[in-house]
C-alpha cells in the first residue's frame, strides 16, 4: 500500500510556517509592525483558519522569535520567499520593493532574537554516548572488546532522522544504568582478569579423502571460542559458483545467536582451493562454517547429502532422485558451492598495542594505595576525557578503602573503583558547559572530545588529550595539526562508516523485507552488499578526496560480486567490493541510484515514489515536505478487471485534490525521476503489476520540478541536481554539522553553515575540505 | 556326425527366420525407438495378443504365451515373450483404467508393442539359449483385456448358438469391425467354469440366449496353438457390464489416489537462488475424474514425487516437493500415452529427479497422504539400479 511520507523534521518547519503567520498577524506583525497587509494580501488566502495548504497556518503564529521553534518557522517563511516558492507563481504577486521589505522584517527579527535563544539555553549540554561510541571507547581505553550489539549488553540508541547521536534524544533510564554495570564489570574482567585466558588452537577437517560439502544452508566445521576477542580463522576451500555466476558466502556462524557475525564471498576452482584467513572479533560460543548463499534447502525430509562422504562434484553427479538437485541438466551446479578441506582457529589473540592501553591502570603493588591513587587518575582522566578534579579522585579512593574495610581484597576494591569510573555519568556523557558561568564556545577538553567523538566515534588518544592539556587546541595550528593527523588515522573509518549510514538512512534499508515470491533472489548478503556499496562509496569519495557532486552523479561506483550480479554487470574477477567504472547505459552514478538508496523508501512489494520524493528532498534538499493530511486513502492495487496501471498512475488519480496537489507537485517528480528502478533498485522499462489486465505499463521517469525544469529520467534529473550543487552542499553541511555536534541545526547556525559552505565551494565543494572547514569553522567550538 | 551337423544347420535356418518374425519386421521401419521424453507417433506399435502368463506388478513387467503357434514351434518350444509397460503405457480391464495387478493371470489380452527407448535395450534381456525367439518389440503402449479391446473399437458380439453339451459357443461379431484381433464369427469353449454375468449376479450357460448381445473374456484352451479360446467370463447385458467396469474403474481410481499421477518433466528452469519452475505433461489413460479433481484444485498447489520408468516412487509421502500451478494447458488429440494435459509449477525447492524425460507423480492436494507397502518402495540405490532391467522367473 501506498502511504504518505511521514513528518520530518523540515516538515515541522513548513508546518510551523504556516502556524507562525497565523499567529504573527493577530499578535505581532499586525499590531507592532505593519507587516500584516503583506501577509494578508499574498499568504492568507492559502494560509489562514479556513485553509491550510501544505498542513501550514500562518495566521496565527506567535510573533515571539525568542522561540526557538517560532524562530525556525519564520526562518523557514523566508527561505521559501527567497527561493521564489512563495507566493506561487499563479498567485499575486507582491513587488520587489514589498518582497525587500518583508524579507528584512523577517531577518532582522530572525537575528534579534538569536540572543535571547542562545542565552535561554542551559549551561551545561549532556550527550549519552551512543551504542557504538561506547564500545569503541572501551576498546580504545581498555585494548577490550565488548560486543553492544549482544542480546542484552546495551540498548539500541533512538534515531532522529537517522542519527543515532543526537544528545536531546539520548536519555537514561534505570535500564541503562544496570546495563552500564554489567557492561563496566564485564569489560573491565577481561581487560584485567584474574588468570589470562590461553589463547587456543584447533583444527577440524573430514575423514582422510573426503571434503566437506557445504551446499546453501549446510553447517560444518564446528569450533568453540572460549572467551570473546580477536580470533583468527583459516578455511581452506573451493567455492564453486553458481551456473548464473553467483557466488557462495562463507560465513561464521555463531550456534547461539543463530545468526552469521562476518562472511565473504569466495572464488576458488574444485583442484585449487584457497586459503581464506578471516581475522575478526568473536563473542564467546559454538561456531560453524557455513554457506550462507540464498537457496536454503533444508525442509527436513527432503534426504540429506551432508551424510554422504563427498569426494567431488563429478561423484555428486548421480544422486538419489529424491534428494537435492545440486547440479542443472548440463552437469553444472545451480548453487553456489563451498568444499572444505579443514578450518583452524586460534584464539583469542592478545594484541601488544591492546595490552598496551592497559599500563599503568592497574596497581602493581598489592595494597600500595599511593600508586592506586595514581592508576585510578590515570584511568579516569582518559575515560572521563579530562583531569578529574580532586573531589572526584577522593571518592574513587574512598571507593576502595569501603571495600577493603567490608573485606575485599585490595585488587578487588581497586576494581570496584574502576566499576565507579565507568559507570560515572563523566564516562557515559559527553558533558560540555559549567554550571557556574554561561560559555558560547567550549573548552579545550570539550573540543578534544568533540574531535574524536566526530572523526573516531571515541575517547580522544594521548596526543589530543596532550593538545588540550597544554591549552592551545583552539589555536588554528594547533588544531589544524591534530585534524590533519586525525583524518589520516585508521579510526577515522569509524566517521566514514557511521556517518553515512546515519546521514542517508541506511538503517532502513530492508525494514520491509521484500517479498519473497516478487523478490526470490533478495537475500541476507545482498541487503548486507547493498549498504556496503553506499558506506564504501562515501568511503571512495573521502580517501580520494572528490567533490561531493559526486554524491549526486558519479562515473564509477563501489561493487561486490552480490552487487555486480544484483545490477547484471559483468562477474568481477574477485568478489570483495572495489571501484567499477560504469557506463551510460548501466544508469548507475552517485548516491541516487544505488540500490540500497533506492530500497529503503520501497514497502517490500513495491516501490513508493512519494516516499522516495520526500528522502531526495530531505537528503539532498534538506527540506523535508509537510506531512499528509489524516486519513488519507492508501493506494489499493489495481481491481482484476481494470487495467494495469504504475503507481504513478495510481498516484496522479490520487492526487487531483487541489490541496494534496499542491504537496505532490513538489514531492512527487523527485520520486518519479527513479521509477525505472523497481523496488529492490533493479533497472527496468516497464513496471511488473500482479494485479489489473493487459500487458505491464511502460515505465514513465519524466517529471516537472516546481521551478519548471524539466527532465525524462533520472540521469537527466541528476544533471538539474548538479546545477543545485551549492544547495545540496549547504544541505550536507548542515547533516555533517548535525552529526558532529549531536544536535539539530537551527536558524541560529544557518550562517555559519552558509560559511562552511561557501569557503568549501572554493575547493570545489572535495570532502575532505568541508569537514576541515566544519572543524576550523566557529560553528564546531559553539556550545 | 552328418545328422549332427543337419540339425544345427536346420537350427541356423530356423533362427535366421524366427529372429526377424514378418510382423516385427515391418513395423521396425514404422516404430524409430523413442527417446525420454517423446511420445509416441499416432498410429505406432506392433500388435501383439496372447495370455498373461507372468506379471511383476510392482515394476509393471510381464510375460505373454503368444497366440497360436508362432515360428518355430514357439507354442511348444519356445519362451513367453517379456515386456515392460512404457511409463505412459495404458492397461485397460473390463472396460476401465488398470494395473497389470487387476487382470487376472490366464486372461488374453491385446497390446500393442514399441521398441524400447533409447537407452533402454537391456530392460528386457533377451533369454539364455532363447535368443531367436526373442522379439524386439517388447515395451508395451497399451494392454487391452477382450471386453475393453473390442468394446473400445465398437465391435460388439452376438450369440449365434450355444452348445451346453459340447461346450461351444458362436459368437458373430456387430457394429464397427476391429482391425486387430477377431473380427469374424468364431466358436469358442464354454463350460461350467466360465463366469457369466447377468445384472450383478453369476447365471449358468442355459441362460446365454441366442441374439443376446455379450462381451467376454478369453483364456486358454486344449487348442490354443490353433488359435482356439475358451471364454473365461461373459457379460450378457449392459447392467453386468457396466457394473464390472464400474468397480473397476473405482479400484483404479483408489490405486492411483494413493500413488499419485503419473507424468513426465518437460522442461525446467533452475533458481540459483533455490527452486525453480517445472512442467510436467500428465499421461494418459486414467479415469477423467481424477485430471477433473486435479484442476479443481490446483490452486492449492500438487505435490510432486520422484519415480522412474517403473513408476515407483521412494517415499513418495515424504519425498515430494509442493509446487504452486502457474499454468495448467490442455491440448486436444493428445499423442498416444499422454492426456495431452501439460502444467507449470513453481517450486521453492527441487529435486534430483525432475529433470528433463524423467518420470515424476503428481498428487492433488486433497488426496490422503497412504504410505506404499515396503516392495513397492525403491529404498536403496541397489534397489533402484536393480529394476533398471527385468529379473527373469
Amino acid at each position: 500500500m501506498q502511504s504518505h511520507p511521514i513528518t520530518r523534521r523540515k516538515s515541522l518547519k513548513f508546518a510551523m510556517f504556516i502556524n507562525v503567520l497565523a499567529g504573527f498577524l493577530t499578535t505581532g506583525v499586525n499590531a507592532q509592525e505593519d507587516m500584516a497587509p503583506f501577509f494578508k494580501s499574498y499568504c492568507l488566502r492559502c494560509h489562514d483558519a479556513n485553509k491550510q495548504k501544505g498542513e501550514f497556518r500562518l495566521d496565527n503564529l506567535s510573533t515571539d522569535f525568542s522561540d526557538i521553534s517560532i524562530a525556525q518557522r519564520w526562518s523557514e517563511i523566508l527561505f521559501r520567499i527567497n527561493s521564489g516558492e512563495m507566493p506561487p507563481k499563479k498567485e499575486p504577486q507582491p513587488k520587489t520593493e514589498e518582497l525587500g521589505k518583508a524579507v528584512d522584517w523577517l531577518s532582522t527579527k530572525i537575528k534579534q532574537g538569536e540572543a535571547t535563544r542562545i542565552a535561554k539555553r542551559g549551561p551545561v549540554s549532556h550527550y549519552r554516548l551512543s551504542r557504538d561510541e561506547y564500545g569503541y571507547s572501551i576498546y580504545d581505553l581498555l585494548g577490550v572488546y565488548y560486543d553492544v550489539n549482544l542480546p542484552g549488553a546495551l540498548n539500541e540508541d533512538p534515531r532522529w532522522h537517522g542519527f543515532n547521536r543526537i544528545g536531546s534524544m539520548l536519555s537514561l533510564s534505570p535500564s541503562h544504568v544496570d546495563r552500564y554495570f554489567k557492561a563496566a564489570e564485564t569489560v573491565l574482567e577481561r581487560g584485567f582478569p584474574f588468570k589470562e585466558p590461553a589463547s587456543t588452537k584447533g583444527r577440524n577437517q573430514p575423514n582422510a579423502g573426503n571434503r566437506w560439502l557445504l551446499f546453501p544452508g549446510v553447517h560444518r566445521g564446528n569450533f568453540r571460542a572460549g572467551a570473546p576477542g580477536l580470533y583468527r580463522i583459516r578455511v581452506q576451500v573451493s567455492a564453486l559458483p553458481s551456473f548464473k555466476g553467483r557466488l557462495p558466502h562463507l560465513s561464521l556462524w555463531h550456534q547461539g545467536l543463530k545468526k552469521s557475525i562476518i562472511g565473504q564471498d569466495v572464488i576458488a576452482a574444485e583442484d585449487k582451493p584457497a586459503i581464506v584467513e578471516i581475522e575478526a572479533f568473536l563473542p564467546e560460543g559454538g561456531f560453524d562454517l557455513t554457506n550462507e548463499a540464498p537457496g536454503m534447502l533444508s525442509d527436513g525430509h527432503t534426504l540429506s547429502l551432508t551424510d554422504v562422504p563427498f569426494v567431488s562434484t563429478k561423484e555428486m553427479q548421480t544422486v538419489r532422485p529424491q534428494s537435492y538437485k545440486l547440479f542443472d541438466e548440463q552437469g553444472r551446479s545451480i548453487f553456489p558451492l563451498l568444499i572444505v578441506d579443514w578450518v583452524e582457529w586460534e584464539g583469542p589473540i592478545s594484541l601488544d598495542a591492546d595490552r598496551k592501553k592497559r599500563e599503568g591502570m592497574i596497581p602493581a603493588k598489592e595494597g600500595d594505595l599511593a600508586e592506586a591513587q595514581k592508576c585510578i587518575t590515570l584511568f579516569a582522566s582518559k575515560a572521563w576525557r579530562r583531569p578529574p578534579k580532586d573531589q572526584e579522585i577522593k571518592r574513587l579512593m574512598k571507593v576502595i578503602s569501603d571495600e577493603m574495610a567490608a573485606g575485599e581484597k585490595f585488587r578487588s576494591a581497586y576494581m570496584a573503583a574502576m566499576v565507579a569510573v565507568l559507570t560515572s555519568k563523566n564516562f557515559y556523557y559527553i558533558e560540555e558547559g559549567s554550571p557556574l558561568q554561561k560559555l558560547a564556545k567550549v573548552n579545550d577538553w570539550e573540543l578534544a572530545s568533540r574531535l574524536s567523538y566526530f572523526l573516531w566515534g571515541s575517547i580522544p588518544d594521548d596526543l589530543l588529550l596532550d593538545a588540550a592539556r597544554a591549552g592551545n587546541l583552539r589555536q588554528p595550528e594547533v588544531l589544524k595539526t591534530q585534524v590533519v593527523r586525525m583524518l589520516s588515522d585508521q579510526k577515522v573509518k569509524r566517521f566514514t562508516e557511521a556517518f553515512p549510514q546515519q546521514w542517508l538512512q541506511l538503517h532502513k534499508v530492508g525494514m520491509f523485507p521484500p517479498d519473497s515470491e516478487l523478490y526470490p533472489d533478495y537475500d541476507k548478503w545482498l541487503e548486507k552488499s547493498l549498504i556496503m556499496e553506499s558506506v564504501a562509496f562515501f568511503n571512495e569519495v573521502f580517501d580520494k578526496n572528490l567533490s561531493l557532486r559526486e554524491f549526486i552523479h558519479s562515473d564509477w561506483t563501489m561493487m561486490n560480486s552480490r552487487l555486480a550480479l544484483h545490477y547484471q554487470m559483468p562477474p568481477l574477477k574477485s568478489p570483495e567490493m572495489q571501484r567499477i567504472a560504469l557506463k551510460p547505459e548501466d544508469h548507475r552514478g552517485g548516491l541516487l541510484t544505488q540500490a540500497g538508496i533506492l530500497m529503503l523508501t520501497s514497502d517490500g512489494s513495491r516501490h513508493r515514489p512519494v516516499h522516495r520524493g520526500v528522502w531526495v528532498s530531505e537528503t539532498i534538499f534538506g527540506k523535508t515536505p509537510p506531512p499528509p493530511p489524516p486519513n488519507v486513502e492508501p493506494l489499493e492495487p489495481t481491481p482484476l478487471n481494470k487495467p494495469k496501471a504504475t503507481v504513478r498512475m495510481q498516484l496522479q488519480a490520487h492526487t487531483t485534490h487541489s490541496l494534496c496537489a499542491s504537496c505532490h507537485q513538489r514531492i512527487d517528480p523527485l520520486g518519479f525521476a527513479f521509477d525505472n528502478f523497481d523496488a529492490i533498485g533493479r533497472w527496468r522499462t516497464e513496471e511488473n503489476m500482479k494485479s489489473g489486465q493487459g500487458a505491464n505499463p511502460p515505465v514513465n521517469a519524466s517529471g516537472t520540478l516546481i521551478d519548471g525544469r524539466t527532465f525524462n529520467d533520472s540521469l537527466e534529473f541528476k544533471q538539474l541536481l548538479l546545477q543545485d550543487l551549492d544547495r545540496f552542499a549547504l544541505a550536507f553541511v548542515e547533516q555533517l554539522s548535525t552529526f558532529a555536534l549531536r544536535r539539530a541545526m537551527t536558524v541560529d547556525d544557518m550562517d555559519q553553515i552558509k560559511s562552511i559552505a561557501l569557503s568549501s565551494k572554493k575547493d570545489d565543494y572535495k570532502l575532505k575540505a568541508v569537514i576541515e572547514n566544519l572543524l576550523y569553522s566557529e560553528l564546531f567550538q559553539k556550545r | 556326425m552328418i545328422l549332427r551337423l543337419l540339425s544345427v544347420l536346420v537350427l541356423l535356418a530356423s533362427t535366421l527366420i524366427l529372429t526377424v518374425p514378418s510382423f516385427v519386421s515391418a513395423q521396425e521401419k514404422k516404430d524409430p525407438s523413442l527417446k525420454a521424453g517423446e511420445f509416441p507417433p499416432s498410429g505406432s506399435g506392433t500388435y501383439i495378443a496372447g495370455e498373461l502368463v507372468f506379471i511383476d506388478p510392482v515394476n509393471r513387467r510381464g510375460g505373454i504365451r503368444l497366440d497360436g503357434n508362432p515360428p518355430g514351434d514357439r507354442y511348444q518350444s519356445g519362451p513367453l515373450h517379456y515386456f515392460a509397460m512404457l511409463p505412459f503405457g495404458m492397461i485397460w480391464y473390463n472396460g476401465a483404467p488398470a494395473e497389470l495387478r487387476d487382470i487376472p493371470l490366464g486372461t488374453h489380452i491385446h497390446g500393442y508393442f514399441l521398441l524400447p527407448p533409447l537407452g533402454e535395450e537391456k530392460t528386457i534381456p533377451p533369454i539364455p539359449n532363447m535368443e531367436k525367439y526373442h522379439v524386439k518389440h517388447n515395451h508395451a503402449l497399451s494392454l487391452e483385456d477382450d471386453f475393453s479391446f473390442y468394446q473400445s473399437r465398437g465391435q460388439k458380439w452376438k450369440v449365434v448358438s450355444v452348445d451346453q453339451i459340447k461346450g461351444k459357443i458362436n459368437l458373430t461379431p456387430e457394429g464397427k469391425s476391429a482391425k486387430d484381433g477377431i473380427n469374424k464369427p468364431y466358436t469358442f469353449d464354454i463350460d461350467q467354469v466360465s463366469k457369466i454375468w447377468q445384472s450383478r449376479k453369476l447365471v449358468d450357460l442355459k441362460d446365454i440366449s441366442e441374439g443376446t448381445m455379450v462381451n467376454f473374456n478369453l483364456a486358454w484352451a486344449q487348442g490354443w496353438r490353433d488359435n482356439e479360446f475358451s471364454i473365461s467370463e461373459i457379460w450378457l447385458d449392459e447392467e453386468s457390464r457396466a457394473f464390472a467396469t464400474e468397480l473397476q474403474r473405482k479400484k483404479h481410481v483408489r490405486y492411483q489416489k494413493q500413488r499419485w499421477l503419473p507424468a513426465w518433466v518437460d522442461h525446467v528452469e533452475n533458481f540459483d537462488y533455490g527452486g525453480g519452475i517445472v512442467t510436467l505433461t500428465l499421461f494418459g489413460g486414467m479415469d477423467k475424474s481424477l485430471y477433473d479433481e486435479l484442476k479443481a484444485t490446483q490452486e492449492k498447489g500438487f505435490g510432486v514425487a520422484a519415480s522412474d520408468k517403473t513408476l515407483r516412487t521412494w517415499f513418495h509421502r515424504a519425498d515430494k516437493k509442493i509446487g504452486q500451478v502457474l499454468d495448467w494447458k490442455e491440448t486436444a488429440n493428445p499423442p498416444a500415452g499422454s492426456s495431452g494435459i501439460q502444467v507449470r509449477l513453481k517450486f521453492a525447492e527441487l529435486l534430483d529427479g525432475y529433470r528433463p524425460g524423467r518420470i515424476v507423480r503428481v498428487k492433488c492436494h486433497d488426496w490422503i497422504f497412504v504410505t506404499m507397502p515396503p516392495e513397492e518402495r525403491f529404498k536403496s540405490m541397489d534397489e533402484f539400479k536393480q529394476s533398471a532391467i527385468m529379473g527373469l522367473p
